[in-house]
């Protein structure tokens, strides 16, 4: 899996490629680190190029949702494939995450 | 129509930079068996959840053991046999979470099972001779 960020407007995008699983979910969660270290405020995961996810990968945006809410922090998915949708709704994440099919006009 | 019943075993040593063959192995089995690519995709992610736990929890990743994946077709139903020689696992110990209660603790596993026990019909955990073994068992249909 290969990991980029990316810096578009207001949102910091972090673009996933290849398979996010028990091997690679570290890369995702040191990206989100990074990214609240910086102090940004829209966080962006691209999803564009996301194969396929375990509960390893999914577990690391369960485990920010609350710092996110806590700190008024805009997070999303973009360009979920459904693939990567019907996995979400196996525990009925796609109503915990913000899904989006296009960044939000600022 | 499903083509004739299959047994397919796979084994490997316990690494999660193995997980991806492990996945292929289970996709192209099933693919192969003319099983729907939804059913496959559960599957394969239900053995992916599985062999994870096994690799890191009981095996701590000791590359020197190893895991078996044994597939078969039956009747319209996938069984899938996982065996290791780890920790064993405390299965009655285990109590599901909820989503709440992840986000709450800020858990970055836990949802494993959780996932398995959605996907398939049935699960199963025994320490027999050593060897945890898991059993999943779910029922497929034929056709893309």
């Amino acid at each position: 899996m290969i990991i980029s960020t990316l810096k578009e407007n207001i949102f910091y995008i972090i673009s996933i490629d290849g398979d996010l699983d028990a091997s690679s979910a570290l890369q995702l969660d040191t990206a989100i680190k990074q990214a609240l270290e910086l102090n940004e405020k829209s966080i962006v995961i691209n999803c564009k190029k996301l194969n396929y996810v375990s509960s390893s990968g999914l577990g690391v945006f369960i485990s920010y949702l609350a710092e996110f809410e806590k700190d008024n922090i805009y997070f999303a998915l973009l360009h979920v494939k459904d693939k990567i949708l019907n996995t979400l709704n196996i525990l009925g994440l796609t109503k915990l995450l913000h899904i989006i099919e296009k960044l939000p006009n600022v | 129509m499903f083509n004739s019943s299959i047994t397919n075993h796979y084994t490997t040593f316990c690494s999660v930079q193995n997980l991806k063959k492990i996945r292929n192995f289970v996709e192209k089995s099933l693919l192969k068996s003319n099983i729907n690519i939804r059913d496959t995709e559960m599957i394969v992610l239900a053995v992916d959840e599985v062999c994870s736990n096994s690799i890191i929890h009981s095996n701590s990743q000791n590359p020197n053991s190893f895991i078996d994946i044994f597939l078969k077709l039956k009747k319209g139903e996938v069984f899938v046999e996982i065996k290791d020689k780890g920790k064993e696992f405390d299965y009655n110990a285990y109590q599901e979470p909820s989503i709440s209660q992840l986000i709450k603790e800020k858990a970055k596993g836990k949802m494993g099972l959780m996932m398995v026990r959605n996907i398939m019909d049935k699960m199963e955990y025994i320490h027999e001779k050593d060897l945890n073994i898991f059993r999943l068992v779910k029922k497929v249909e034929a056709g893309f």
